[in-house]
């Protein structure tokens, strides 16, 4: 299975809900996914800065798709790509 | 004495490659493996039950393991991924009790004698237990029920993956009758090896067992053992918030090829001790004795300490006493496979730091823990360790 490490700033179209965070669509290399379902989230930090991971699926696609939002930066990053069935 | 206890132990299945399919439903069903890139050195560090059916077990040579298990999928771990995930689990079981007793990343025993009647009992906080963590986090842990930590982790052993088990008291005699005595927690290979040229392979064996025979053979663990033959386990249940002051601290780091420059390995020489420092310091702590750790490509391992007059936290001055040790080794010549940096002696709180010391120095190392507490471990480092090549791989400790 194929893993790549992109690292690369995104657009990130997110609910906040119930105290929790929920992308819902992101824009990676001037194109639009929208996320089908968020499979995994968790926590990590650098220095005081809270990073909050979720690793979600697009529609049309099984791969998987790490996003990453800097509570601090309020940056999205699409960290990595996981392969799927596909 | 301890009382009548209820002890329940909380074991998730598989935990890192059960994340790791959880995170991509492309792996459920297909044999996962966490572990480190396919170098002779890694190690795996889990392998789903998938993979458990080729004989693939934890802290299997990634290799090895591939070779049975080809068809596996190899997953580069995520540390803060699991430990996440860990806090989620602990936090589920700290809300039956607070005595609560953090075994390992993936394990964790409860005493919930004086609680379990408010939620129904104890087999009624297990299943709230499975169910929210499944509910969750999407995982399956398995739970043993016992009257003490010995029984309750044999009970969640018997039940895997995603079960639950309780071994009531009038079972216990039948139940250790023929259980092999490795099956009981903290029997190994050397035990059990030891332990059968006494004609004792099986618990009730070793119940029945004279007390003074097995003090001779083992000492003081001989008392231990027997009780456990009998299915006696006084350990109590050491809450997180409760556990006593470390005693030393230490990272150690295997190279990714064995070497015999000295200046690379006294680059992580200096990287582990600069590591060990900031630990210190976290915890205020500071420590007066400091070990090297070397093992060579033959495995032969060589560990020496150096006790100093002045307590120290600061990484540079732990590297330089270990440094003075690795000098006295200049002259084997043999490749280097790991280090390591250890410092015991401790005290915590305020401690005669060295009078004579440079204060600018002391400010700086302030200076330095701000930044890198601001911005991540390594933000800022010593010029000695700025390298065109990454050693940022994962240090051991």
């Amino acid at each position: 299975m194929e893993i790549v490490t992109v690292d690369e700033e995104v657009r990130v179209g997110a609910a906040f809900d119930n105290r929790k965070i929920c992308p819902v669509w992101f824009l990676w290399r001037s194109r639009y996914y929208k996320v089908r379902r968020v499979t995994y989230n968790w926590r990590s930090s650098l220095g005081i800065e809270k990073l909050y991971y979720f690793a979600v699926i697009v529609a049309g696609g099984s791969s998987v798709y790490e996003l990453c939002f800097n509570s601090g930066s309020l940056e999205w990053t699409l960290s990595r790509i996981s392969g799927g069935d596909e | 004495m301890m009382g009548d206890r209820t002890i329940i132990l909380v074991d998730m299945d598989a935990f890192f490659a059960s994340i790791e399919q959880q995170c991509n439903p492309a792996l459920r069903g297909k044999p996962v493996l966490v572990g480190g890139s396919l170098t002779e050195r890694s190690v795996i560090s889990a392998a789903s039950y998938e993979a458990r059916a080729y004989g693939v077990h934890s802290a299997m040579p990634v290799m090895e393991a591939i070779g049975r298990c080809p068809d596996a999928v190899l997953i580069h771990g995520n540390l803060s991924k699991y430990t996440d995930t860990a806090h989620r689990v602990f936090k589920i079981c700290g809300d039956y009790t607070d005595l609560m007793e953090i075994y390992s990343i993936d394990e964790c025993f409860l005493d919930v004698t004086g609680t379990a009647e408010r939620f129904g009992g104890a087999w009624e906080v297990a299943r709230n237990i499975k169910r929210r963590i499944k509910s969750e986090l999407g995982l399956t842990c398995s739970i043993g029920i016992a009257q003490n930590k010995m029984l309750s982790k044999l009970a969640s052993g018997m039940g895997k993956p995603d079960g639950l088990t309780e071994i009531k008291r009038d079972d216990v005699e039948a139940l250790l009758k023929d259980l092999p005595v490795e099956k009981l927690h903290g029997i190994g290979d050397k035990v059990r090896v030891r332990l059968a040229r006494m004609g004792i392979t099986k618990a009730s064996e070793l119940a029945g067992a004279s007390k003074p025979m097995l003090k001779r053979e083992f000492g003081v663990f001989g008392d231990v053992l027997y009780w456990m033959g009998n299915g006696v386990d006084q350990s109590p249940i050491i809450p997180y918030h409760s556990e006593p002051d470390m005693k030393s601290v230490g990272h150690s780091y295997t190279m990714e090829r064995n070497t015999r420059d000295l200046n690379i390995v006294c680059r992580h020489v200096l990287r582990l001790s600069e590591m060990v420092g900031r630990r210190l310091r976290e915890q205020h702590f500071a420590g007066r004795t400091v070990t090297l750790v070397v093992r060579y490509a033959d495995m032969h391992t060589f560990s020496r300490q150096r006790s100093i007059p002045e307590y120290i936290d600061d990484g540079y001055a732990i590297y330089k006493a270990a440094l003075s040790i690795l000098k006295k080794q200049e002259d084997d010549k043999r490749a280097i496979r790991l280090v390591g940096v250890c410092v015991s002696n401790l005290v915590k709180g305020a401690c005669q730091l060295d009078l004579f010391a440079d204060p600018r120095a002391r400010s700086l190392l302030k200076a330095m823990d701000a930044i890198n507490d601001r911005y991540g471990e390594f933000a800022i480092k010593r010029a000695r360790l700025v390298t065109n090549c990454c050693i940022t791989q994962s240090y051991n400790g």
